[in-house]
């Protein structure tokens, strides 16, 4: 029964999106942009929307509204007038309540909003394979040419600013590596759930590691032991596949948060 | 119960055509009256959670309510209003990320998106797997807010959490400005800020659980967030500031709940509550830049 036909397409999707979510993963951690995770993908409703009305590929909305997200962040960030909190509260609820009424308007389609908020392990369509595949291409490769100097923004804004690095520049890159992820992975883990896949694993591989590109490499196979294991569990259980993904991730979290207190203790 | 009279006004009004014709169903005056307690305490409230940069943890709070929801239905309690599962689940929850805050080695941030998935996750694959059994839009609900299933012991509910938080916080406001603005000033001064950094959790935390019926679990921080921001780039002084919060989420909280029904569209009160506050935003906004760069 776990070599189902879609059971193998949800895992090899789950991996895709575990592999490149460890490195951008860390860099959310590092950059304390789980806020702008969590409002990329509440915004990714919108882009649902959108899709359904405009008949266009909803990967390719959601992408187009996360630019549109991180432009409209950067420009009105730059006012100083708002916390980049208060802003993010504002877009991620206006965004998720325009997606929705949006789509409770739209009566000729009939949309499973539960599948799309949670996920939908059926879901998973060879065609999905190939976004979240290819996707996951381009952003690691975008990752590893960046590497560098996203780094260095990142440790020491203004000593990277001084050695010639875009900082800003970085930030928008970061921003839209995000909206691809979310766009690809969304149907895998849910709308709600899909930072969880970038944020958790990142978060439980710190106490393990020493160097940036170590915590992506165990951040990564953190991601996909709770790929497999929550697919796995949800078959077995009959539980909703997006959320048994995090369960799994939690208590990969939980248990590294307490081997990393022992350690201090000891 | 005392809210029979004020409905009976209500209704009686409404079919003499002071007030929009909606007004005369029962149901109706519920949620408007409920959305006049929470406008003005969420849109108060909110400048402070503004202040503080507390709008994550506020969103998680309110996200945490979906597992309330899910356990209080487990434990048997009714599952249109699980209240007690639902307050003692979120404080339990606002309690512990804010004890975790800073002994982690994680940002609070991270930290705090830790959580909010992990009581999604659990709450949301609790519901879906109840609503199967129950009733498949319980989850809808819970999730976007319902104006039509409030009834007098929600109300009842929502005025004993706002009296008391209003009644709290007014007196404590400047105290828990200055613990914001500046702590270890504040600490000097012998403002206990610890203290009121607790209590001041505890207020969010059982204001938003008490509205998650009418705004919906996903939604409910956004009245924290959106009006204060809009009041905070059209206020000159901190009275404006709060005063136009205020009322901000109050219109929104009365436009989202009316509009749809006169409108006769299938839109969750949440959705359209929130979407109202956020275009009150982007009509501040942009009426600023559009009135050129002064000062606030």
């Amino acid at each position: 029964m776990f070599l189902e036909d879609f059971v193998v397409r949800a895992v090899v999707a789950g991996l895709g999106v575990a592999l490149v979510g460890g490195p951008l993963g860390c860099f959310i951690v590092w950059r304390r942009m789980a806020y702008f995770g969590d409002t990329m993908a509440h915004a990714a409703l919108l882009g649902v929307a959108l899709g359904l009305l405009l008949h266009v590929p909803t990967s390719g909305a959601i992408v187009l509204v996360g630019v549109a997200l991180a432009g409209m962040m950067t420009l009105l960030l730059r006012q100083g007038r708002w916390g980049s909190d208060t802003l993010l509260g504002i877009f991620s609820h206006t965004a998720l309540a325009l997606g929705l009424v949006a789509l409770s308007l739209m009566e000729t389609v009939r949309v499973d909003l539960m599948g799309y908020l949670f996920g939908d392990i059926l879901a998973v369509t060879p065609e999905n394979l190939m976004w979240v595949w290819g996707g996951g291409i381009i952003v690691l490769a975008v990752l590893v040419v960046l590497w560098r100097p996203m780094l260095s923004a990142t440790v020491h804004a203004d000593l990277a600013a001084a050695e010639g690095v875009p900082v800003q520049a970085m930030q928008f890159a970061l921003m839209l590596l995000i909206a691809v992820v979310v766009a690809a992975a969304m149907n895998i883990v849910g709308i709600l759930l899909v930072t969880s896949l970038l944020v958790i694993p990142a978060a439980a591989a710190r106490p393990f590691v020493s160097t940036p590109g170590h915590m992506a490499v165990v951040a990564s196979g953190i991601g996909s032991m709770a790929v497999v294991g929550g697919i796995l569990a949800s078959v077995q259980w009959d539980t909703p596949t997006g959320p048994s993904i995090v369960v799994t991730a939690f208590s990969l979290f939980m248990a590294s948060l307490l081997i990393g207190a022992a350690r201090r203790s000891r | 119960m005392s809210f029979d009279l004020l409905r009976a006004a209500v209704q009686d009004w409404a079919s003499h055509g002071v007030l929009p014709a909606s007004l005369t169903y029962g149901f109706m005056v519920n949620a408007l009256l409920s959305a006049l307690i929470i406008g003005p305490v969420l849109g108060g409230l909110g400048t402070l959670v503004v202040t503080k940069r507390m709008a994550f943890f506020s969103e998680a709070v309110g996200h945490a309510a979906l597992t309330g929801v899910a356990i209080g239905i487990l434990v048997g309690e009714p599952y249109t209003g699980p209240y007690g599962s639902l307050f003692g689940f979120c404080l339990l929850f606002a309690l512990l990320v804010n004890y975790l805050r800073n002994r982690t080695g994680l940002a609070s941030e991270t930290l705090i998106g830790v959580f909010l998935s992990i009581s999604l996750a659990l709450g949301g694959s609790l519901l879906l797997v109840l609503a199967t059994r129950i009733n498949i839009h319980i989850l809808e609900n819970v999730l976007f807010g319902s104006v039509l299933t409030v009834d007098d012991g929600d109300l009842t509910v929502l005025l004993a959490v706002a009296v008391p938080a209003a009644a709290l916080t007014v007196p404590l406001f400047n105290r828990l400005l200055a613990a914001s603005f500046n702590p270890s000033l504040a600490l000097v001064r012998g403002v206990q800020v610890k203290a009121l950094d607790y209590l001041f959790v505890v207020v969010i935390t059982v204001v938003t659980v008490a509205s998650v019926k009418i705004i919906g679990a996903v939604l409910v921080g956004a009245l924290l967030v959106i009006p204060a921001a809009a009041a905070r780039v059209l206020a000159r002084s901190l009275s404006g500031f709060v005063a136009l919060s205020v009322a901000f989420s109050s219109l929104a909280s009365l436009a989202g709940i009316l509009l749809p029904v006169e409108l006769d569209l299938p839109v969750p009160s949440g959705g359209a509550i929130i979407l109202i506050a956020g275009m009150i935003f982007f009509a501040a906004a942009l009426s600023r830049l559009a009135l050129g760069r002064g000062q606030p």
